[in-house]
């Protein structure tokens, strides 16, 4: 368990069975808890929190007896290394959870100690959740073994060894919350990074993954002076973006960059500390930024780690991917040489014209890729409400989804082309 | 002969709105010997002191100052040309009255050099003979501001200020973020305040507090464009790069825009051309993504917002940048978020956490580069086009 917060919004979690041996954890005769576990008290900068039955979720009957229905209890349950099948771990596992129980009702306990308390301090809410391995278990099950390597080699625990020891990187977390999404439905990895300096606004509601009005601004209790309207505190995107997927995962492990990167974090941020954060087996680049872009992946080709990029124009979703560790050669731009995509980035950046931008766009990213209502934009032709790039929600959420499933099959072995446009308005997907 | 003959050096390739950078920096000796008199100045004296309020930077380069110079008394009078205050963009005239403090700035350091001490005076003044005025025949087109008085009563100081006026320039440009600002070199920007009371210095190197003042000058670059007026005069200020006279106004080279945008972007922004929504955008972007990739951001609030504290500001940042470039680091002003009130009241609440307005926002940083370095400074008229008679 861990003894820091990761990034200010993660849920704290810790064992049931410390937490009653230490007294973190204490009910009253009316159920309300004391809780008085150090990181508890750091976020709430409290002695002791209080938290009634109304904010109290005990989930590990529930979720034993949601396993109990989704896994398999045919010939074909996976395999484990001691011989017994995935669900006949699950039934001793849970038949000894149901003697517990039933023995902290009679000791008068409130919780047995079993599994693994999990503190959202953003809400004051407390779970009780199942111990880490069944956690992770009942959110990859429904997956089956839809996933494999190309011949079908590996067996289910293969699978899902390989890919929750992914360490992944993300930059940018606006439609690159929705391929974080995307990647942990499919992957449910243990490490993840995630770098976005930008704070969350209305007009980003159209395709924010989990985004809604409780992320427009902080309560007027953050505020220094509560009463002044211009006192405005946000929210992070890549706060917001690891704070819902640690609500889903408890147990990964989230380095979230709320200052984006930069010359000093590039390299901690690729290839981690040599201690608790781990070098990216895959950066994940949604910037906009396009120095950044060049400047991400010339240190990835340096280190040999694999880029993938989801673009949305319009109704494409364009996948470009940059396997620099199998291919070191790669050129950093999909239609140009390094020395043009350099070129033009300088273009780009120092003349402030449009028409460079968009030469440094085609250059990255190949023809073909703007098309469509989206062509009509660039080309400033027809109404345009908003001042920025028009973005469909509907795009980014199917990029994210392309995305899970890139990710995943190349960890599996499958060969990723290096671009594929999925386009929604014709039904064609083409390099 | 005038003093664009005697003080300015003859180089056929400069054009005239370049010329007033051709300044020369004379030795203690060659300035005394202007006058026969140790004890008073001449009006060429004092026309040199002048000259290098002349070189001041001012809000979109409007060069607002006017002069009247009192020899019997020894003396500068420092008068706002009401017609020169922007109309849309500095709708109270509180960047003019910056502009003026960087002007005053520029002519106490300058006497200084020589070893004349400072005292300026400001003139009592009702906030409405600070606004804009458009029709230029007014008679009340004019607003006497400060008076800058001086006596033969200090050591001259080192005369490379005056090197640094005539070479410094502000430089809108992608700066290097790997360079920092020294502890040694933040202890002396602090130390610069102590002849301000009442005016403050914020520093803020944190790259995320940065990023945040970059995403509220972005709002606030991207609320102004939008407005129609302050589009049409942002464009009639941000003119083509060939563009000679009048002397004075932005290029788009300042912007780092070749000679196609710049004309682009002028008409743009005038809505003789369409300007595509992203375009702004992008013009928007490029000053956060110059925000982000200074080496800090400096930001003078004031305790009272009147004329006093205005000048104060402006006077501050002058000796902050003159002082930041010894250091070889040039500076870039920020007037968006200084003039949206509401995007002010939000970075003043939120960033700096203070009640006082900030008055003068600017990052500071090296170019990133080496050529944007040696862009060209900005239009300068020549004194005798700002005296007043």
């Amino acid at each position: 368990m861990r003894s820091t917060l990761q990034h200010p919004l993660q849920p704290i979690i810790f064992s049931a069975k410390e937490a009653h041996q230490k007294g973190w954890v204490v009910y009253d005769d009316q159920g309300v808890v004391s809780c008085s576990h150090p990181l508890v008290k750091e976020a709430l900068a409290v002695d002791v929190a209080t938290i009634t039955p109304e904010h109290q979720y005990p989930l590990v009957f529930s979720s034993m007896s949601d396993l109990a229905k989704a896994l398999s209890s045919l010939s074909n349950s996976p395999a484990m290394n001691d011989g017994r099948s995935l669900r006949e771990k699950f039934d001793e596992d849970f038949q000894e959870y149901l003697t517990l129980m039933q023995s902290s009702q009679e000791n008068g306990q409130w919780e047995p100690d079993y599994g693994t308390y999990v503190f959202d301090h953003v809400m004051g809410d407390l779970y009780s959740i199942l111990p880490e391995e069944w956690h992770k278990v009942g959110l990859v099950t429904s997956t089956g073994k839809l996933l494999s390597d190309p011949e079908d080699k590996k067996n289910w625990f293969d699978v899902r060894n390989t890919l929750g020891g992914l360490s992944l990187g993300f930059i940018g977390a606006s439609v690159g919350g929705n391929v974080i999404e995307g990647v942990m439905r499919e992957v449910r990895c243990s490490h993840v990074k995630v770098a976005d300096p930008d704070w969350i606004e209305l007009n980003n509601l159209n395709r924010l993954e989990r985004g809604s009005i409780r992320h427009l601004g902080q309560s007027r209790a953050s505020r220094d002076d509560i009463r002044n309207p211009y006192e405005v505190r946000r929210y992070n995107k890549a706060d917001i973006a690891a704070y819902y997927q640690n609500m889903v995962d408890p147990y990964a492990n989230w380095f979230v960059y709320p200052e984006g990167l930069n010359s000093e974090n590039f390299e901690k941020f690729l290839l981690g500390n040599g201690k608790d954060e781990p070098r990216l087996d895959m950066l994940i680049e949604e910037a906009d930024d396009l120095s950044l872009k060049i400047e991400i992946r010339k240190l990835c080709r340096k280190h040999g780690i694999p880029v993938l990029m989801m673009t949305d124009f319009g109704h494409c979703a364009i996948l470009h991917f940059q396997d620099f560790k199998n291919d070191p050669e790669m050129n950093l731009a999909f239609a140009a040489s390094d020395e043009e995509i350099l070129g033009q980035l300088d273009k780009a950046l120092s003349s402030g014209n449009r028409e460079e931008i968009f030469s440094f766009v085609e250059k990255l990213c190949g023809d073909q890729c703007i098309r469509g209502e989206f062509r009509e934009w660039v080309h400033g032709r027809g109404e345009q409400p908003t001042s920025s790039l028009p973005q469909s929600g509907a795009t980014a959420m199917i990029s994210g989804g392309i995305g899970g499933k890139i990710v995943a099959r190349y960890f599996l072995g499958h060969q990723i082309p290096s671009r594929l446009i999925y386009d929604f308005a014709t039904g064609t997907v083409s390099e | 002969m005038s003093f664009s003959s005697i003080f300015l050096a003859k180089n056929a390739h400069l054009t005239q709105d370049q010329l007033p950078w051709s300044i020369k920096i004379l030795t203690q000796q060659k300035f005394v010997e202007l006058s026969k008199d140790p004890t008073s100045l001449t009006l060429e004296q004092l026309q040199y002191f002048a000259h290098f309020g002349v070189l001041a930077p001012t809000s979109h380069n409007t060069v607002p100052q006017r002069f009247k110079f009192a020899v019997e008394k020894s003396s500068i009078e420092i008068w706002l040309d009401r017609h020169f205050v922007l109309p849309v963009s500095d709708k109270v005239g509180r960047q003019a009255l910056v502009s003026l403090g960087c002007v005053i700035a520029n002519i106490e350091l300058a006497a200084q050099t020589f070893g004349w001490e400072a005292v300026t005076d400001l003139v009592s003044i009702e906030p409405k003979y600070l606004l804009h005025i458009p029709d230029i025949d007014s008679l009340n087109r004019f607003t006497h501001i400060a008076t800058i008085a001086f006596s033969p009563s200090i050591t001259p100081s080192s005369p490379q200020v005056l090197k640094d006026m005539v070479d410094r320039k502000v430089l809108r440009a992608e700066y290097d973020k790997t360079v920092h600002l020294t502890d040694e070199l933040e202890q002396k920007l602090y130390a610069v305040m102590d002849k301000y009371p009442g005016t403050y210095l914020h520093i803020i190197k944190n790259q995320l507090l940065m990023r945040t003042f970059g995403k509220f000058q972005e709002n606030a670059d991207r609320f102004v464009m939008e407005n129609k007026a302050f589009a049409q005069e942002l464009g009639e200020w941000l003119i083509p790069n060939d563009q000679i006279l009048p002397p004075y106004a932005m290029k788009g080279i300042e912007f780092g825009f070749d000679d196609e945008f710049a004309v682009h972007i002028h008409q743009g922004l005038k809505g003789e051309k369409r300007l595509l929504p992203d375009q702004i955008m992008f013009f928007a972007k490029g000053g956060k993504a110059g925000i982000e990739s200074s080496s800090a951001v400096a930001v003078l609030s004031v305790e009272k917002d009147d004329v006093s504290h205005r000048i104060d500001a402006g006077r501050a940042y002058e000796e902050l940048a003159l002082l930041l470039y010894r250091h070889n680091f040039f500076t870039s002003m920020h007037a968006g978020i200084t003039e949206v009130d509401w995007v002010n009241a939000t970075f003043a609440a939120t960033v700096l956490k203070t009640r006082f307005r900030p008055t003068a926002v600017f990052r500071i940083g090296k170019p990133k580069r080496v050529i944007d370095g040696q862009r060209p400074h900005s239009a300068r008229p020549l004194l005798e086009d700002v005296t007043l008679t």
